[in-house]
């Protein structure tokens, strides 16, 4: 049974549709994806536990955070930033982008969409890290009740920030067609600002205020953060809040960008 | 030159009923499903011919060209290409033969045309007179001055169709392989085009296999034709033959600009639909000369758009198989 | 004998492609300084990770700092060993998709090698940069006296361990002939390697090393050359002789992914037929 939506809706739905199915679209794809979950956090928690070894806590973080952490963000990580960032450059580079800039909003839901659809694609991959984790008692609860409702919000915005930051960096593909090498840079520099790589716990303090002032740790490093207790009480309001501030500055430097985008469409391959 | 006996290529692919949670099932399965493409196909093909290869999509046309051309191996049967196995000599073959397929080229996208040549002269072992000689031929031939040097990436269809023509035969093979070269050409192109294959095989001896779908393609250069589908030849044999045999009627559509359309009649052809603007009429194409039939019309009434149909190869097709089915079925 | 007239061919038609896949590389400028960023930017950011790491913690699994900063700065020297010439490898998939296959299979020159020449070396370039640089700064500082045997071991190894990489990766992609998409697999051997070979990979327990070594031959890239240059090939589970002699594993692993890259050509179905 399906809903009967409006056309432009309709639109849409296919769009979250064609990433969804993305993910399943190779026989083995979806698999693969698993099993290479499974070795990664197989082989962190280990690498994790060996680091630890002779040590108590550092910097605060006990050895079962550590690793729980690293479970829970390698997770979050294959399920939110997959490889292939949004359809935008592709089409660009098709020529097919013509149309859609007659309807600005259209595009950039129809990416968002995408995005969504690839995610919701990915979760299996997530789950069998969380399940390899729990295998190898690897995870540890939230640190309470409000810390576990805390976390959905946190998470949610950090989810948030992730498109809108991957839509940004997309759209910079309307200024130069090749844009693999800002793609990793981004792509990696922030997996590394972000706490996706490391807990920011670890990180030397010299660097500690330039991540205050990017967004990237309000990705991952904020939600599993608050999950674990190390932010508490009323840090875990303001953190909520410095999160939903950059969503909105986010939001302001994609619209920005995009009316910047209409000026310069430069359609390859008429 | 070409002698292919009891041709077949099978494909297996995983065999996953559509319906609900099918992507996550297809991770499950086991079963496959084989595909019979080619089912035993046998032809000869003689030094200097032109033969068009004909069938609806699906019919394994490509297949057995892929075959020919070495990029797939055969399941069973034997090919040779001018005294070479092509999947095997595969070296070997590619020297004697040029290929060009209409949907994708083999040029350097991102390089000027004449790059691409100069690299295929490089790869190929052309030597430098030789190539500027080709090279100057082909520029006339084809008029390629004004984009030489553009990237390919910035030609159009005509364009870059013209350039891997050239990159197909700058190094003179014997065979040349063409994989529907004018689809998506307009008028002009599909001329200039036709006219280039119907030379080179004149002047040059060249063997042509030649794709196609359409028919003026076919009339215009085929001396003989191999019709397949659903993996086996249909027919095989004289154009002409062919014809004769099977097209049985062509219309001729006419406008008339004085709304006199119900009273038109010809002695050429039959009235099959008449508005008082537009007449549709037909005539048999094994009796009657097109020429003679819109001759004939133009010179009695005031037309001010004409437009002569092809004979649906389908339809053609269609009647060959349901010809072939008959005679099974009648055994 | 035939084979001598075709290497040299290859070696002909290397040139001329690699000189052509440079020139359309080229032609997008803007890049080129982001691209070579982004190649350093992606095997970089593990170093730093292990960076940070010994900067809290001073040693893993008993090595110290100097010593498994040099294991993965061989790891990243033999990367590029392996992403310079072969990086493009990994772009099989996209060719059999794009038709571009199909037209390798009617050239008179090596399926593999146009496979490799198909793009250039671009983002490689910041590997090699990252990879030669990371070994320079840590050789020195690792507990090796350096004579001119150990360096001639070092640098064989070195491109030994580029060899088991790229071996790895071609017996992957040469999957692609007859399986849809090989991507998946592609990425977590490439992450695989990426993460986890810098390691002393003792710390993975006895079956987690053996698995490393003769399943998926991980330690032959840079951790066993290194633990006989520094001295603990005799404390594992593997054989003193065997880690003696690791570097040769990348020329024959190669020659066995080559082969298998070569018979799954002819069970090539091509896209569209």
């Amino acid at each position: 049974m399906s809903l009967a939506l409006p056309t432009p809706y309709r639109r849409i739905r296919g769009f979250f549709r064609a990433g969804h199915r993305s993910v399943f679209a190779y026989r083995g794809n979806l698999l693969l994806g698993m099993l290479g979950m499974v070795v990664q956090v197989v082989l962190t928690i280990v690498v994790w536990r060996v680091v630890y070894s002779g040590h108590g806590a550092v910097a605060g973080i006990s050895k079962t955070t550590a690793v729980a952490y690293a479970i829970l963000a390698a997770s979050f990580q294959t399920i939110v930033m997959p490889w292939q960032f949004s359809s935008i450059p592709t089409r660009i580079r098709r020529g097919q982008i013509g149309v859609d800039m007659v309807r600005p909003a259209s595009l950039i839901a129809q990416s968002l969409a995408q995005a969504v659809g690839t995610m919701v694609g990915r979760l299996p991959i997530g789950v069998a890290g969380i399940l390899t984790g729990l295998a190898m008692q690897g995870l540890r609860p939230p640190a309470g009740t409000v810390a576990g409702i805390a976390w959905v919000a946190s998470t949610a915005a950090g989810v948030a920030n992730v498109l809108l930051i991957n839509l940004a960096v997309s759209m910079v593909a309307f200024w130069t067609l090749d844009i693999s090498g800002p793609m990793i840079v981004y792509r990696f520099g922030s997996a590394f600002l972000s706490g996706a790589l490391i807990p920011l716990w670890f990180m030397p303090s010299w660097l500690r205020p330039v991540l205050d002032w990017l967004p990237f740790s309000a990705q991952m490093y904020d939600p599993l953060a608050i999950w674990f207790g190390t932010i508490h009480g009323t840090g875990i309001a303001s953190t909520l809040a410095i999160q939903v501030g950059w969503l909105v500055m986010l939001w302001l430097l994609v619209a920005v960008i995009w009316r910047r985008a209409t000026y310069r469409v430069v359609v390859l391959g008429g | 030159m070409i002698v292919v006996r009891d041709l077949v290529k099978e494909f297996s692919r995983p065999d996953v009923r559509p319906g609900r949670l099918q992507g996550t099932r297809s991770l499950f399965t086991r079963a496959r499903k084989v595909t019979r493409a080619v089912d035993g196909i046998s032809f000869d093909i003689g030094a200097g011919e032109l033969v068009g290869f004909l069938g609806p999509n699906g019919a394994g046309k490509s297949t057995t060209i892929k075959m020919l051309t070495g990029i797939l191996v055969p399941t069973a049967g034997t090919i040779q290409v001018a005294g070479q196995v092509p999947w095997r000599d595969r070296r070997e073959n590619a020297r004697t033969v040029g290929v060009i397929f209409g949907q994708r080229t083999q040029l350097w996208y991102d390089l000027p045309l004449r790059d691409s040549f100069d690299i295929i002269r490089d790869l190929y072992a052309v030597d430098q007179p030789t190539y500027e000689r080709r090279l100057g031929e082909f520029r006339e031939l084809l008029e390629l001055d004004e984009f030489l040097d553009t990237p390919v990436r910035s030609l159009s269809l005509g364009q870059r169709m013209r350039g891997d023509l050239v990159a197909a035969m700058l190094y003179e093979p014997r065979i040349v392989y063409l994989d529907e070269p004018t689809v998506g050409l307009d008028v002009v192109a599909k001329a200039r085009i036709r006219e280039f294959v119907a030379e080179t095989n004149r002047q040059r001896g060249t063997t042509i296999i030649l794709t196609t779908h359409d028919m003026d393609d076919v009339e215009q250069l085929c001396q003989r034709v191999v019709i397949i589908d659903h993996g086996r030849i249909l027919y095989e044999g004289d154009l002409a033959a062919l014809k004769s045999a099977y097209v049985t009627h062509r219309d001729v559509v006419i406008q008339l600009a004085d709304g006199t359309g119900t009273s038109v009649d010809s002695p050429y052809a039959r009235v099959v639909e008449a508005t008082a603007e537009q007449v549709t009429l037909r005539f048999d194409p094994r009796e009657m000369s097109a020429p003679a039939v819109i001759h004939d019309l133009t010179s009695r009434y005031a037309i001010t758009d004409l437009s002569l149909l092809e004979p649906d190869l389908e339809d053609v097709i269609t009647r060959l198989y349901t010809a072939s089915r008959d005679q099974v079925a009648s055994r | 004998m035939a084979n001598v007239g075709v290497v040299r061919e290859d070696m002909r038609a290397a040139r001329i492609l690699l000189r052509a896949s440079w020139r359309a590389a080229l032609q997008y400028r803007t890049s080129f300084v982001t691209v070579i960023l982004g190649g350093i930017a992606l095997q970089g950011t593990q170093l730093l990770f292990i960076g940070v790491l010994l900067a809290k913690f001073g040693q893993i699994g008993g090595w110290r700092i100097n010593d498994i900063a040099f294991v993965f700065a061989v790891r990243l020297a033999a990367h590029a060993c392996y992403v310079v010439p072969a990086g493009a490898i990994l772009q099989s998939d996209f060719l059999i998709q794009q038709g571009e296959m199909d037209r390798y299979l009617l050239r008179p020159a090596g399926i593999y090698l146009q496979v490799i020449t198909s793009r250039a070396p671009l983002m490689a370039l910041g590997d090699a940069l990252l990879g030669f640089g990371a070994v320079a700064i840590f050789a020195p500082r690792a507990q090796i006296h350096w004579s001119m045997w150990t360096v001639l071991y070092l640098l064989i190894a070195i491109v030994g361990g580029g060899l088991v990489e790229t071996a790895i990766q071609t017996f992957i992609c040469a999957f692609s002939f007859v399986l849809t998409s090989t991507s998946s697999m592609q990425i977590l051997a490439d992450d695989t390697v990426t993460r986890f070979s810098g390691y002393p990979l003792t710390i993975f327990g006895r079956w987690g090393l053996l698995t490393l070594t003769f399943g998926f031959p991980m330690a032959f890239i840079a951790y066993l050359p290194v633990t006989v240059l520094v001295g603990r090939a005799h404390d594992s589970v593997i054989p003193f002789w065997l880690a003696a002699i690791s570097p040769l594993a990348g020329p024959i692993l190669f020659i066995l992914a080559f082969a298998v890259f070569n018979r799954m050509i002819r069970r090539y179905s091509s896209p569209g037929s």
